[in-house]
């Protein structure tokens, strides 16, 4: 009996010390989880605060842009032009599509779609009885966000002013619900 | 108590440890029988005062038969002590008596093991109705106080508790071993008396207290050291994963709460980030767009004026063209961010020059940009008025001279 308690003894040693090694070991594979899940809180913490940052650009994003699901004709996206709030009436039969393109700044896509339209063989007009009106019009094109154009050429006729752009282009929100 | 017959054999030299069987019971080593080097010593400086102590060192063959009352059971550390030759014999015994000396150097070698002081009482018949009695206790790690006293046979068993008790009372808590003749160590009475001691009978009952049962102890306290290293490795090992598995799970719990509401994004990861903050630079970059109407109405506003101070020109705006990223052609390859077609009265043709001059610096300073001239111009008369159309260009990032 004492033969066998001296070895173990020994055996329950080396089962302590192997424990003790094991364990330093678990707590070293639990310090480098629990290092990465913190370095991951720490990301997650700085998302939430960047994301929080930019809760104003999500905001001014979805009412300066239509979602593109809400904008089936040319109807609904003369509609989308507003331009009778400038004072200007024009109808959606005269219109016809110029192009689609998608809208990347920086290379990066920005999930718009820029649904250009032309209501002229050669352009987009606006008519307008005076220069004032025309330039309420420009001032007013321009403040839109969603709206884009390249070139404008004012002129003036028998019949008043002409606004003429070689397209006029609404900007639309692919990306519904991203954020 | 039933007394058993034990088997013993008395042994005086390692040849007699042939006679050791496996029926035998109990062994008594005699020993040399000679008393040590110092303890002669002791007896010698005693003999002038003590003439029985003197005659009792100086027969050395009393203690030959001499053994230990106490039957120790065989151990592994008392069997280490012995000569290893011998303890291969003494190996299977179930006990084994010792000899004094023997058991008083064993005594002192094994000093860690007593916790207490220790006396030892040796007795022995000398043969001559009387026993005398050796007594050793420890100071610090040195066996000393060899004192003797001398006994009758005929109150062995009440002089020997007396010697006993008063040496308990000397030294305190005193572990004791006694030892003597086998033909004394029979006697009932001597018995009683150690039995009284020990509480137990010296021969009958083999579990001295020391220090075989410090051995004993030895063993309950390796058995408790396996179960408390065990329970320790356990222990260890179960708070480090309970530990470390709390604190993991309390991180992942923070996780999740700091997901809360923009689990998307973060599945992402962090691609939403980066697209949100493009929408920010473009809806900035866009919005700098507005200053294009300013320019627009620079533009009129400096035609209008050109009309109210430069009445004989009677300036007409005929049509602006105006490029948002710059990019209207004019003359040379140049690229403008307007180019304004004007109608102006020059009065004689030889003044077209200087009207043309006094028109373009004029809205030029207004703009505070350079105008270029992008054509020849041409002279139209009509009802006799000279009238020249002619365009001109500029940029708002090109100051004028």
């Amino acid at each position: 009996m004492k033969f066998y308690l001296k070895y173990l003894v020994y055996l329950s040693l080396g089962i302590l010390g192997l424990t003790v090694y094991y364990s330093y070991k678990l707590h070293e594979v639990y310090e480098i989880k629990i290092n990465q899940q913190k370095a991951i809180n720490q990301n997650a913490e700085q998302i939430k605060a960047t994301w929080q940052g930019l809760q104003p650009t999500i905001d001014a994003w979805k009412s300066s842009f239509v979602g593109i699901t809400s904008v089936n004709s040319l109807y609904e996206l003369n509609k989308v032009l507003g331009l009778h709030s400038a004072g200007v009436n024009l109808s959606a039969s005269s219109m016809f599509e110029a192009g689609t393109s998608a809208i990347s700044y920086q290379g990066v896509d920005l999930g718009l779609v820029s649904r250009c339209v032309k209501n002229k063989g050669n352009g987009f007009m606006i008519q307008s009885s005076n220069l004032e009106n025309a330039l309420n019009v420009l001032s007013y094109i321009e403040h839109r966000l969603d709206l884009s154009w390249n070139e404008v050429t004012l002129s003036s006729s028998e019949q008043g002013f002409q606004l003429q752009f070689p397209s006029l282009c609404v900007h639309l929100r692919v990306l519904e619900g991203e954020e | 108590m039933a007394k058993s017959k034990a088997t013993i054999t008395y042994i005086s030299s390692i040849e007699d440890l042939s006679q050791v069987t496996k029926k035998t019971k109990r062994i008594v080593l005699a020993g040399s029988g000679i008393a040590p080097a110092s303890l002669e010593a002791q007896g010698d400086e005693k003999k002038q005062g003590t003439a029985d102590t003197g005659k009792y060192i100086k027969q050395p063959d009393i203690y030959s038969k001499a053994y230990l009352g106490l039957a120790l059971p065989i151990g592994k550390r008392l069997k280490v002590r012995l000569l290893k030759h011998v303890a291969e014999k003494l190996v299977k015994q179930k006990h084994v008596c010792l000899s004094h000396d023997l058991i008083i150097n064993w005594v002192r070698k094994n000093r860690k093991l007593f916790s207490k002081n220790v006396c030892i009482v040796a007795c022995f018949n000398d043969g001559n109705g009387n026993v005398p009695i050796q007594i050793y206790n420890f100071s610090g790690d040195e066996l000393v106080g060899f004192k003797e006293k001398r006994i009758s046979v005929n109150y062995a068993s009440s002089d020997l508790r007396q010697i006993i008790n008063a040496e308990k009372e000397h030294y305190g808590e005193c572990q004791t071993i006694g030892c003597g003749t086998p033909e004394m160590m029979a006697e009932e009475s001597i018995q009683e008396c150690f039995y009284e001691t020990y509480g137990e009978q010296p021969f009958q009952e083999a579990k001295p207290k020391i220090p075989i049962v410090l051995k004993r102890n030895k063993n309950t306290s390796e058995i408790a050291s396996i179960v408390f290293m065990l329970g320790i490795a356990a222990l260890v090992l179960f708070a480090t994963d309970g530990v470390q598995n709390a604190r993991f799970a309390q991180e992942k719990q923070s996780y999740q709460t700091a997901i809360q509401g923009i689990e998307s994004v973060i599945n992402k990861g962090g691609a939403s980030i980066e697209l949100l903050q493009h929408k920010q630079y473009y809806m900035e970059n866009i919005s700098t767009q507005t200053q294009h109407e300013a320019h627009l109405s620079e533009i009129l506003g400096a035609v209008y004026q050109v009309r109210q101070e430069l009445t004989t020109t009677k300036a007409v705006l005929k049509t602006l063209s105006y490029s948002a990223d710059g990019s209207l052609s004019g003359a040379e390859d140049r690229e403008y961010d307007f180019v304004a077609t004007l109608q102006i009265n020059v009065g004689r043709e030889e003044n077209v020059g200087d009207s043309l001059n006094a028109v373009t610096g004029f809205m030029g300073r207004k703009l505070g940009i350079k105008l270029d001239s992008l054509n020849r111009p041409i002279v139209h008369v009509k009802g006799g008025i000279n009238t020249v159309v002619y365009r001109i260009a500029g940029r708002f990032d090109e100051v004028g001279k």
